[in-house]
């Protein structure tokens, strides 16, 4: 079954408050989610712990509403989890923003999720991976979310002008400066 | 080089640069949450998720159930319809409800007569009719009383309502009259050998009891030249009863050349023909006029109380000429055999 009829089925059931559909959504956007907020707090745990929060509470925000604000279930948890790292970074602001700023120094600092995975091995160079992760770091934030949604996630320039409630062609500048500022630094580092 | 194959070739590196980055940040989509992770909190999710939806209180789970949230799935147009049918047909329901204890000078009240002519129209039994007739001047006389019990009574609606119940009262008279216009079947006795020949005449004679009163609501009432049942009915001629020792074979002769005279048959073909007036139905004109005579001297509640009678008698009267039609052709052709007086002979 093709991706967009699997996740529009998904998504029609929420509506219906199916609980089964919920642990079908995780299963399919658990990955993602989880990427998203890790390039966002920039920790293994961190991300880990609010990619949780982030289910919880998009279920308990099906509870309550009827999603007619929302076309897609992958909106919809987009949202939630930059709502959620909005709260906490306001809740920890100091500690989110040490982990963001400072911590890109050394490539140890950058809890990259699961070292058994052999990450490193997978891609051309350790040296081009290392660098790209910092400099992705150094991004900023807005930009560093637009890259992450565009190019690692793949979501469509709809889909990410409806998670960044912005047109599709300020989507498009923004894609366009936050590659080339990206682009700038990894130069930079050469 | 010429300059625009200059630029191109700058354009050519540039789009390579950004399609490698694009290339090496895809690749960063190998970062994943572990497998133990995303297992263990799923499982935490799915329990959550469970028990949440148990805890929700009663008040949730009644909003929940009740709430209209499955009209969102339909098409609205649809949804439009359904609604405006619904609050015209509640509305309409509802308006015929209020109405119905309404009294001349009240909004409403144009409803409650614009309902009874409705009903009026839509009835085709004349006994229903003549029924509701008394209904509505039962109505009239009704409101006649409350409207003269209010101390800023209205002459001028008073005078109405005695002239509203006049003619409703005139109506339903006619409605009885009518009812009584009813012409009864022509009985015509049967030749016994047309009978079923497999009856005792033990059960033709059951039936023949039966038959009788029924007709008995007609007898006695020579004065309206009714007399289904004497005038089929002729005495025994001594030869024509047969004893029960003789056992034998009964022979009826033909009802019209034994039992009558020529110059009777058409008496009486012409008295089965004429109207049948029952004593309920005349009783319930007597009412009826009774009912107009106690309002003309104002006493209400024995009008309203002679309305309901003359009603009563009515519905009696329904279910009288129920039973009538019932009576079939057997029953006058039996009448004959009883009379007869053959009640332990067999017939063939």
């Amino acid at each position: 079954m093709p991706q967009d009829i699997k996740e529009k089925q998904i998504f029609f059931r929420l509506k219906k408050r199916d609980k089964e559909a919920f642990v079908l959504a995780y299963d399919a956007y658990a990955e993602s989610i989880y990427r998203f907020v890790y390039f966002k707090v920039g920790g293994q745990e961190e991300a880990e712990d609010i990619t949780s929060q982030v289910f919880l509470k998009t279920w308990d925000y099906i509870q309550n509403n009827n999603l007619k604000d929302y076309k897609t279930l992958k909106s919809l948890l987009y949202k939630v989890a930059r709502n959620t790292v909005i709260d906490h970074y306001r809740k920890e602001s100091r500690k989110a923003e040490s982990s963001l700023d400072t911590g890109v120094g050394d490539i140890n600092d950058v809890n990259i999720a699961d070292p058994a995975q052999d990450i490193l091995g997978k891609i051309s160079t350790k040296a081009d991976y290392e660098i790209l992760v910092l400099r992705m770091c150094d991004l900023k934030n807005e930009y560093r979310e637009a890259i992450v949604l565009r190019y690692i996630n793949e979501l469509n320039i709809k889909e990410i002008a409806a998670v960044l409630d912005k047109s599709r062609g300020n989507v498009r500048v923004l894609i366009y400066r936050a590659l080339k500022a990206l682009k700038e630094l990894v130069n930079d580092e050469d | 080089m010429r300059i625009s194959e200059c630029r191109t070739l700058l354009f050519y590196l540039y789009y390579m640069e950004d399609k490698e980055l694009i290339v090496q940040l895809k690749k960063l989509k190998e970062i994943k949450p572990t497998a133990k992770w995303q297992e263990a909190n799923r499982s935490i999710l799915m329990n959550q998720i469970y028990s949440l939806g148990s805890h929700l209180g009663v008040r949730e789970t009644v909003k929940t159930k009740l709430s209209l949230r499955w009209l969102a799935n339909l098409p609205q147009p649809a949804v439009a319809v359904f609604l405006i049918v619904m609050v015209i047909m509640g509305g309409g329901v509802m308006s015929i409800k209020a109405a119905k204890d309404s009294i001349p000078g009240e909004t409403l009240y144009i409803a409650k007569i614009l309902n009874e002519k409705t009903q009026q129209v839509l009835t085709f039994n004349e006994t229903k009719k003549a029924h509701l007739g008394l209904t509505f001047a039962h109505n009239r006389a009704k409101e006649l009383k409350e409207v003269l019990e209010q101390t800023e009574a209205s002459a001028e609606r008073a005078e109405q309502l005695v002239i509203n119940f006049r003619k409703e009262l005139a109506i339903a008279r006619e409605r009885i009259a009518r009812m009584n216009e009813r012409v009864p079947k022509v009985v015509t006795p049967k030749p016994l050998n047309e009978v079923d020949a497999n009856l005792t005449t033990d059960e033709i004679i059951g039936e023949t009891s039966e038959e009788g009163q029924v007709f008995s609501a007609n007898l006695g009432k020579e004065d309206n030249g009714i007399q289904v049942g004497e005038a089929v009915i002729t005495e025994p001629k001594d030869e024509e009863i047969v004893p029960e020792e003789q056992e034998e074979v009964i022979e009826i002769p033909e009802p019209a050349t034994t039992t009558l005279e020529e110059g009777e048959q058409d008496t009486e073909q012409a008295s089965t023909t004429e109207p049948v007036v029952t004593e309920e139905s005349a009783g319930a004109a007597d009412a009826v006029e009774e009912a107009q005579a106690l309002l003309e001297t104002q006493d209400y509640d024995a009008t309203l109380s002679k309305l309901e009678e003359a009603d009563d008698l009515i519905e009696q009267t329904g279910v009288v000429k129920g039973e009538e039609e019932v009576a079939p052709e057997i029953g006058t052709s039996t009448d004959l055999i009883a009379e007869q007086g053959t009640t332990t002979t067999e017939v063939n």
